[in-house]
């Protein structure tokens, strides 16, 4: 039984000597999340040079074809080259996912603060975040989406109107929760100005867990787009994007189905490279969750 | 004024008025080594610890935090999570066999049934979704296959013995409608539930107020008087062990560094952690020097369990340390009635 | 009782604040709604006549009393498109949706449980690994794309089932069966994923619980640990996911619908957001909303069943 304990201080030794290994062996969600995460940002943003056609090009001769040498994904029912449009479609998905998360986080930080703090406004913000909790997310985007016209930039305001609730609930109970420290009594009770009980002790306790969950709100953007996309209720069709190249391609799904399956499985990485880095970021920053050798 | 033992005089009268060390050792404890791996290093919890417990009697197990008292404990019912802790050596035997070695079904057999275990906080122990009734009956279901109803009656009759007032009803009621001190009498009831021959009690009264704390350790002691069960004390509180043990053994980062009858340790003992431990227990004034005295402390602190100590793991914090103190660990040495203690300087500290 | 009377009261204010901002998205959003559920092509004629017919002219107060006042009366209004009540057309088309929900929820609750259950308990070995990178995988993948994988695989490729449609139960067991068979699994997969998740989550910490420890020192053994002794803790944070996650859930149904060509709501939303036909598309919202806020008092009262300690 002493090999085992020697088996392990090797190991350990082993740790200490290669911080990178370890890291990743440690950590296996956090690594691939982001590297997978990396990958696709690059090429989405890189779009404008790798990509080898013009992705509103339309080709009347080069219609549905098959994936081929010129057309590495094949093209679609109007001629344009579903590579290209896949990796443009990228920058509209990342576009709105970031833009969701970083609108939602900061608009859910104000409302949650604000309730926190406040009595009255706590009454009455939870009783409304009750109610748009209780309005499934996408209906309430249709909704939203159905009264404007369609553009990035409403499409990312309707996607953010449902993430909302969700902040302002982690803020909120972070704020209370914090509040109730003897620490932050003991800065009450000598007299420390709201403002500096704010930045000194609230606001840093809350960035960690936003964080996490702004990444999750990332992915779960991205999906609302391609749905909202796909039910003819999110991006204007000019704008390539996958949820808008899937929906066309459901007239000729049985004809040629790369159409669907190529930007539904960059969607797919997509959104499950940055669960993953969610997943990642949470056991790294949670310390409570017990580390495995 | 010093402290005394005051284990019952009738307990022996029962037991024939023999000693301790005479009668069959139930539960004996062999070189056992328990590490465990942290990303910090391997944490050498348990360092070669090697004690017996006798059928009927009260043993104290006793160190500060972290000594190794509740790792050894855990290590005789198997209850350590295997990774990370790791059985590195040794043996603890059960009337002779190795449990050890045993399967994880045998293992099962043993534990609630011959061997039970009751632990600290009674607050969080209990299953608050179950009613005390359901979590008494289940290991006497379990363990001698009782019916249900079997089962219940059994359960009324363990309430009753742990003194619990109006145990028919209390039987179908919900862990969070009983007290703290309720809450321990039914978990010792539950431990008690198949009579087993040893109960190993993992700090019962620490989490306790004092007057609870009194009534749950003259309960032990009425039912150990009365079932003749072994129990395996572990408590940092030196008051404890006086008010229900008959032999002691203190533990030390890991190591055994006294063992002796409660008696003999109280008047005498002979290791100096032992002696700093008794001497710095506060004393109510027995004249005006002594209200105002400093209280007395052992200076220094546990060392670090992840280095391997060569030699005595007290010596850097023993008034009495000699240079071949940190080289060569000390063995145990016997010192007559049953009182043995690993130091190398006893002769000079007595 | 108390408390269940306090969860009935309670779930009330929350119609009503629902009834409230389904009313003001209409005034809240920038730009003339009349105009733009009139589209692009109308003249100014028909964007008063929509106007008059939604009585946006009328002042807001006057609006939301008389709103509020027909909806509790269950009339929800009156389709821009077809002109028939919205109520109508929900009823039309609410059979298959409520089929294709429910067996969701059921496949789901019965796949994710186990899995969930088993990954806590090996805990850190490639089992577990394995359970939760497969509901990564799901709960990253969009329904369509899995509904149209399936649909290639299953319907395209090797044709054991139909490529869409549905078929009532009054037409026969079998077609009705082989017709959900695909969008139930399609449509559920995120759902599962997500009480999985929960479930291997909330068990691990029970299993961290001291009277865990306990059972353990009593001898129960592994299956009646986890079962009788664990599960029936983590009961409420499982079943409060289960319900809150309806929301995600219906997300899902709707696409598949449109995927499957199914004629349920589904369908009828994405009918009614083309042709920006807003009073069916505010009936859909009201009524999936009442639907979830029941869902989950339900659940709010199934907890007592559960957690003793919560009956008063």
């Amino acid at each position: 039984m002493e090999v085992t304990v020697d088996r392990l201080a090797a190991r350990l030794d082993a740790a200490r000597r290669r911080p990178w290994r370890a890291f990743v062996r440690r950590h296996p969600l956090l690594a691939v999340g982001g590297l997978l995460l990396v990958v696709v940002a690059m090429a989405s943003l890189a779009a404008p040079w790798l990509a080898p056609y013009d992705p509103t090009e339309m080709n009347a001769l080069q219609r549905l074809k098959p994936p081929s040498a010129q057309h590495w994904f094949g093209t679609d029912a109007l001629g344009r080259d579903v590579f290209s449009r896949t990796l443009w479609g990228g920058r509209v998905s990342l576009t709105v996912g970031i833009g969701v998360a970083l609108l939602a986080t900061s608009i859910g930080v104000v409302i949650g603060l604000l309730s926190g703090f406040n009595r009255w406004a706590d009454a009455i913000v939870m009783r409304v975040m009750d109610g748009m909790m209780a309005i499934p997310g996408i209906l309430l985007a249709v909704a939203l989406m159905t009264l404007t016209r369609a553009s990035i930039g409403t499409v990312v305001l309707a996607i953010t109107v449902p993430e909302i609730p969700r902040v302002v609930r982690l803020v909120r109970s972070l704020v209370l929760s914090i509040r109730e420290q003897p620490y932050v009594q003991a800065a009450e009770a000598i007299g420390t100005r709201f403002h500096a009980i704010l930045l000194r002790h609230v606001l840093p306790n809350t960035v960690t867990p936003l964080i996490v969950q702004a990444t999750f709100i990332c992915a779960s953007a991205v999906i609302f787009e391609a749905y909202l996309s796909f039910l003819g209720a999110g991006t204007p069709p000019e704008i390539p994007s996958w949820g808008n190249m899937m929906a066309e391609g459901r007239a000729v799904v049985q004809l040629a189905f790369g159409i669907i399956l190529f930007p539904g499985l960059f969607l797919g990485l997509t959104v499950l490279s940055i669960n993953l880095l969610g997943d990642g970021l949470r056991d790294l920053l949670d310390p409570r969750v017990a580390r495995r050798l | 004024m010093t402290l005394e033992a005051k284990a019952p005089v009738d307990r022996e009268r029962a037991l024939g008025a023999q000693l301790p060390a005479d009668r069959e050792k139930v539960l004996e404890i062999d070189d056992l080594r328990v590490c465990f791996a942290t990303p910090d290093g391997i944490v050498r919890a348990v360092d070669g610890v090697s004690y017996s417990l006798h059928a009927g009697e009260t043993l104290g197990v006793v160190g500060e935090s972290g000594c190794g008292k509740s790792v050894t404990a855990m290590s005789v019912l198997r209850l350590l999570a295997s990774p990370p802790a790791v059985v590195a050596g040794g043996a603890i035997r059960y009337r002779g066999t190795d449990l050890l070695g045993l399967s994880e079904e045998r293992m099962r057999s043993i534990r609630g049934n011959e061997i039970s275990m009751i632990f600290q906080d009674p607050m969080t122990s209990l299953n608050p979704v179950l009613t005390i009734g359901e979590q008494i009956g289940e290991a006497v279901r379990l363990h001698q296959g009782l019916g249900r109803r079997a089962a219940r009656e059994r359960a009324v009759e363990m309430l009753a013995l742990v003194n619990i007032p109006d145990p028919r009803r209390r039987a179908d009621e919900y862990p969070h409608q009983f007290s703290g001190g309720m809450r321990q009498r039914a978990m010792i009831g539950l431990a008690l539930a198949c009579h087993p021959k040893v109960l190993i009690a993992d700090e019962p009264t620490t989490a306790l107020d004092v007057t609870i704390q009194a009534q749950i350790l003259e309960l032990l002691r009425k039912l150990e008087a009365e079932t003749g069960t072994a129990i395996m004390m572990i408590t940092h509180d030196l008051g404890v062990v006086a008010e229900t043990c008959e032999r002691v053994v203190v533990l030390y980062a890991g190591r055994k560094v006294e063992d002796a009858p409660a008696r003999r340790l109280f008047a005498a003992a002979a290791h100096p952690y032992t002696r700093g431990l008794l001497a710095s227990m506060p004393r109510l004034a027995d004249g005006a020097a002594r209200s105002h005295g400093r209280l007395t402390e052992i200076p220094g602190m546990v060392p670090s369990l992840k280095e391997p100590v060569p030699g005595c793991s007290f010596a850097p914090r023993c008034p009495v340390a000699r240079p071949r103190c940190t080289r060569e660990r000390p063995p145990l040495v016997a010192l007559g009635d049953g009182h043995s203690v690993a130091c190398w300087e006893t002769e000079r500290g007595a | 009782m108390t408390y269940v009377l306090k969860r009935i009261l309670a779930a009330i204010p929350v119609l009503f604040i629902v009834a409230v901002i389904v009313f003001l998205l209409l005034h809240l959003s920038p730009g003339d709604p009349a105009a733009i559920i009139a589209g692009d092509t109308a003249s100014s004629d028909d964007i008063e006549r929509i106007r008059r017919q939604l009585g946006l002219d009328r002042p807001l107060p006057e609006q939301f009393v008389g709103w509020l006042w027909r909806l509790l009366q269950g009339d929800l209004g009156v389709s821009v498109f077809t002109g028939l009540p919205v109520t109508t057309m929900i009823a039309q088309r609410i059979e298959p949706t409520l089929w294709i929900t429910f067996l969701t929820i059921g496949v789901a609750v019965v796949l994710a449980l186990p899995m969930g259950i088993v990954a806590a308990w090996k805990a850190g070995t490639w089992i577990d690994h394995a359970i939760m990178a497969l509901a990564v995988l799901a709960f990253s993948m969009p329904v369509f794309l899995i509904g149209y994988l399936l649909m290639f695989g299953f319907a395209i490729q090797w044709p054991l089932l139909p490529v869409q449609g549905f078929r009532s139960l009054s037409e026969g067991f079998v077609p009705f069966i082989r017709h959900l068979i695909l969008p139930v699994l399609s449509g559920g997969l995120i759902y599962t994923a997500l009480i999985a998740r929960m479930t291997r989550a909330t068990m691990l910490e029970v299993l961290g619980e001291d009277y865990i420890r306990t059972a353990r020192a009593k001898g129960v053994g592994s299956l009646r640990l986890l079962l009788r002794h664990a599960l029936k803790n983590a009961a409420v944070p499982i079943v409060t996911t289960i319900g809150l996650g309806i929301a995600l859930l219906l997300g899902g149904v709707i696409v598949t619908e449109s995927v499957f060509a199914i004629p349920g709501i589904g369908r009828l939303t994405v009918d009614s957001v083309l042709r920006r036909d807003y009073p069916v598309i505010q009936g859909i919202v009201l009524v999936t909303s009442a639907v979830y806020v029941f869902v989950n008092l339900v659940i709010d009262l199934l907890y007592t069943v559960f957690d003793p300690r919560i009956r008063y």
